[in-house]
């Protein structure tokens, strides 16, 4: 048979790329800010670099006991509040959440000292202490995000009588797993070296990983700005999330190697084994109620990582909840805004007196 | 054979005329440049010039005998319609480069111009000579002009990251044309049969699609290891200035060495980059060797020490990225192989083409998997660990030697800053375990005073006293955290004080 190839109709579509690339500079150059975490909030309380703040809510928040969201350090926090129309935190706070949030800052090598447990039995508990004060409340709903996620399961290990409800989003807890390259690369990488040179370890060391996990995600991701350039609306959208990606924060250093050594290599909080401030953390003190959530297609903390969470707590009110999408999806994704913050307020509400 | 010459001299005249148009272009570029109209003018010129070079190669190839031998027109005249098709690219190319210089020069009044980008673009437009008999090439040429200037357009935009997404989107449009062309060579060659599946791999070009996964992979760059160089370089500056002349004979062997090595062909990187280092290694110990005899144990051995062992560490990271790099080329090589096997058989049942974004997609879906199949093997994980490590070593090494050359000056040393660190994060624990201490001994008084006066009013004012002490003290030394009121006013509290 013989096959047709129409060149020139080719050739004006590979030209095409190259007046879309002209068209898009043009549209860039008209383009001043791109507003990420718009939605109104009060910083109530600093320590050094660290802060929390209180969303602001129009009414009163139907339900009571306050949540305190921990994000990862890595990134920063504005991806659960990217933009209007995509934001979980928006999302919640309309279905009647009443929600602090943290801010991890941006450590420079000043604050290579700071160690996990300094985040988790200082800071985080800090927070809840802040909270609780405030809110007159003898308890607080953690909801931890990825490594914010692994933090808030350690501190509900630790103090259990202040943790009414544990949420924890896309967090890795088995660290003994293949699926994830990041997992399989982290046992080939020397962190002391990487933490005695930089003190505190750059955002873009991790993103260069990050990267890497869809070889051609940038190819394409590129590319499709191209496709989008004559639609404002998606363009912007593209770019917040641009813009989230670049805005990486450093790791303390010592937290950093803690991290990787003791639960990335060694898996020590699933066995048993890992020691924070010098005493052993048991899964097992976790007796409030959990929802675990974790993203069926997530490439950087897969499900084998995330779910053996509920087989390890203990409390026997658990529920683990299966995301449709990917780790970033849960937060942006429209089945996120239609599916997710829905289920994840009326978890709580069921489990607020 | 006078045809052949007639048209010759049309040829030139073509050029000339193009030239003497060009330089009265460039003079007034800067001035219109405001207006667009140079633009407009340049490119319609550059357009009319290569239309009339292309009617004049077309009436030249078609009465051209490729059998008949060139007369002694011009030196440069080649033998066939093939050859001097080349001579007449390479003078093509080297007036665009020409176009190109002055565009640029043109390029820093472009914020302030009411030309747009898309403009530009749109005027480039090569439609004009779409009609050619060889677009493919055409249009590749006139791609990758557009890209150097796309390339070159200025950092304007609002902020770093539009500026950093408009590079990588050029970037990646460069990769996307790069693929083009190699899937649209590999497709005219299939032309004159397309039922033949093998030929679309015989006319895969392997060094071509090399270029595609440096670019997607950064390897064109080499990023890491020009900075690694440019800082070893600058480091045995400093060594020679200070030490002795045999560092010398040390620096420029090791420049020598190491920079031919970056620019090593692909094929031949691991063997060169192992060659290289062998060379570089053996340098350094001849050249250095007396110099270890020499000096007495000091700082200057511990920094040559430090240095040599050094340039041991930038080889074995030269050798393994080597490796790395080659382990990418053949997953890339292997992927666009059997993409072409597949598009060969499709090409062969006679499916039609509708788009290049068709064979673009799948290029993506079959690399993704070719790359992710790499990285999650041992091997790589294990080049990629070593990597890392290397790289922070030589890090380290360099801070090091920096620091060694430092120290006599009065200024704080990195390893300083880093006790100060250590001792601020020491000091902030202590105060901040202090402050917990104090605050619930005011708790637990606070209790005893309301349970006292409960019990026996009379005690209430001496228990006030007391318990307002370590107050006062917790009020002093509170310094870690902070209460901050809606209204941006902020007061020193401890970290479970509210306001």
């Amino acid at each position: 048979m013989e096959s047709k190839m129409n060149i020139t109709a080719l050739m004006e579509e590979a030209v095409g790329i190259s007046m879309r690339l002209a068209k898009g500079y043009d549209t860039l150059k008209n383009l001043d800010e791109i507003d990420v975490a718009i939605s109104p909030k009060n910083q109530v309380w600093k320590d050094g670099k660290i802060s929390l703040s209180h969303y602001t809510r129009d009414s009163k928040a139907s339900i009571e006991t306050p949540v305190l969201v921990i994000y990862a350090l890595v990134n920063r926090q504005d991806m659960m509040d990217l933009q209007p129309d995509r934001s979980y935190i928006r999302n919640l706070l309309n279905l009647g959440a009443d929600i602090y949030i943290a801010d991890w800052g941006y450590p420079t090598r000043a604050d290579k000292y700071v160690t996990m447990d300094d985040y988790i039995t200082q800071y985080i508990d800090d927070m809840v202490e802040f909270i609780k004060k405030d809110k007159g409340v003898e308890k607080v709903n953690l909801m931890g995000v990825c490594q914010g996620g692994t933090f808030c399961t350690i501190y509900s290990a630790i103090n259990p009588d202040k943790v009414k409800n544990l949420i924890t989003m896309v967090t890795p807890i088995d660290f003994n797993t293949t699926d994830g390259l990041l997992f399989r690369w982290s046992r080939d990488m020397d962190v002391d070296k990487v933490v005695d040179y930089y003190g505190s370890v750059p955002g873009q060391f991790l993103n260069d990983g990050f990267a890497l996990l869809r070889p051609m995600g940038k190819q394409t991701k590129f590319m499709s700005v191209l496709n989008m350039i004559d639609d404002h609306d998606k363009l912007m959208n593209f770019l917040r999330m641009e813009h989230w990606i670049e805005d990486s924060p450093a790791q303390a250093g010592e937290c950093y190697r803690k991290f990787i050594k003791d639960l990335y290599q060694q898996n020590k909080l699933i066995k048993g084994e890992l020691e924070i401030n010098g005493k052993k953390v048991s899964l097992r003190n976790i007796s409030m109620p959990l929802l675990n959530i974790y993203a069926e297609e997530d490439n950087l903390v897969p499900p084998s990582a995330t779910s053996p969470l509920n087989d390890h707590v203990g409390t026997s009110d658990k529920t683990l909840y299966k995301f449709k999408g990917g780790h970033i999806g849960v937060f942006v994704g429209s089945r996120s805004q239609k599916e997710l913050a829905p289920s994840v307020a009326q978890w709580l509400s069921e489990r607020d007196k | 054979m006078e045809e052949s010459k007639s048209v010759l001299n049309s040829w030139v005249e073509n050029q000339r005329d193009m030239m003497k148009k060009w330089q009265g272009i460039s003079e007034n570029f800067q001035s219109q440049m405001a207006g667009g109209q140079v633009l407009q003018k340049g490119t319609e010129a550059y357009q009319e010039w290569l239309a009339n070079q292309q009617k004049t190669m077309n009436e030249w190839f078609s009465k051209a005998n490729p059998n008949t031998t060139s007369d002694n027109t011009t030196s440069n005249t080649t033998h066939n319609p093939s050859d001097y098709f080349k001579n007449w690219m390479n003078t093509q190319n080297s007036t665009i480069e020409s176009w190109n210089r002055n565009f640029q020069q043109a390029m820093a009044s472009w914020n302030n111009s009411s030309a747009t980008a898309e403009q530009f673009a749109k005027a480039w437009n090569p439609s004009t000579y779409q009609q050619s008999g060889n677009m493919v090439s055409d249009m590749m040429n006139w791609n990758t002009q557009f890209m150097k200037n796309m390339n070159s357009f200025p950092n304007g935009l609002g902020t770093s990251t539009l500026n950093n997404i408009f590079g990588n989107v050029t970037k990646n449009t460069e990769i996307y044309q790069k693929l083009y062309s190699t899937w649209a060579e590999m497709t005219k060659n299939a032309q004159s049969n397309l039922n033949d599946a093998e030929k679309w791999n015989a006319a895969f070009n392997p060094e071509q699609y090399k270029s595609i996964i440096d670019k997607m992979f950064g390897f064109d760059a080499m990023e890491n290891a020009r900075h690694l160089m440019a800082e070893y370089s600058k480091n045995m500056e400093s060594f020679r200035n200070q030490s002795n002349t045999f560092a010398d004979t040390f620096l420029k062997a090791g420049q020598w060495n190491t920079s031919g090595s970056i620019q090593d062909n692909a094929l031949n990187m691991q063997n060169s980059a192992i060659d290289a280092y062998k060379t570089l290694y053996n340098n350094v110990r001849s050249s250095m060797a007396p110099a270890f005899k020499l000096m007495n144990p000091s700082k200057e051995q511990e920094q040559t020490a430090i240095t040599s062992s050094m340039v041991e560490k930038i080889g074995d990271f030269m050798l393994k990225s080597s490796q790395l790099q080659f382990h990418m080329y053949n997953a890339g090589t292997e992927a666009m192989k059997t993409l072409s096997q597949d598009m060969g058989q499709k090409v062969k049942d006679g499916y039609e083409f509708k788009s290049f974004q068709e064979f673009y997609n799948e290029w993506v879906s079959v690399n993704d998997k070719a790359f992710a199949g790499l990285f999650s093997t041992d091997e790589y994980s294990k080049l990629q660990g070593d990597l890392i490590n290397l790289d922070t070593e030589i890090r380290s090494d360099f801070e090091k030697l920096n620091e060694m050359m430092l120290e006599p000056f009065p200024i704080a040393l990195r390893k300083d800053l880093d006790e100060v660190y250590l001792t601020n994060y020491e000091l902030r624990k202590r105060v901040r375990g202090l402050e917990k201490k104090i605050e619930a001994l005011e708790n637990s008084m606070n209790r005893n005073v309301n349970t006292a006066s409960a019990q026996n009013p009379q005690v209430h004012t001496e228990l006030q006293t007391q318990s307002n002490s370590p107050a006062g003290l917790a009020n002093a030394t509170a310094t870690t955290a902070t209460h901050v009121t809606p209204n941006g006013l902020s007061n020193k509290k401890g970290p479970n004080n509210k306001a």
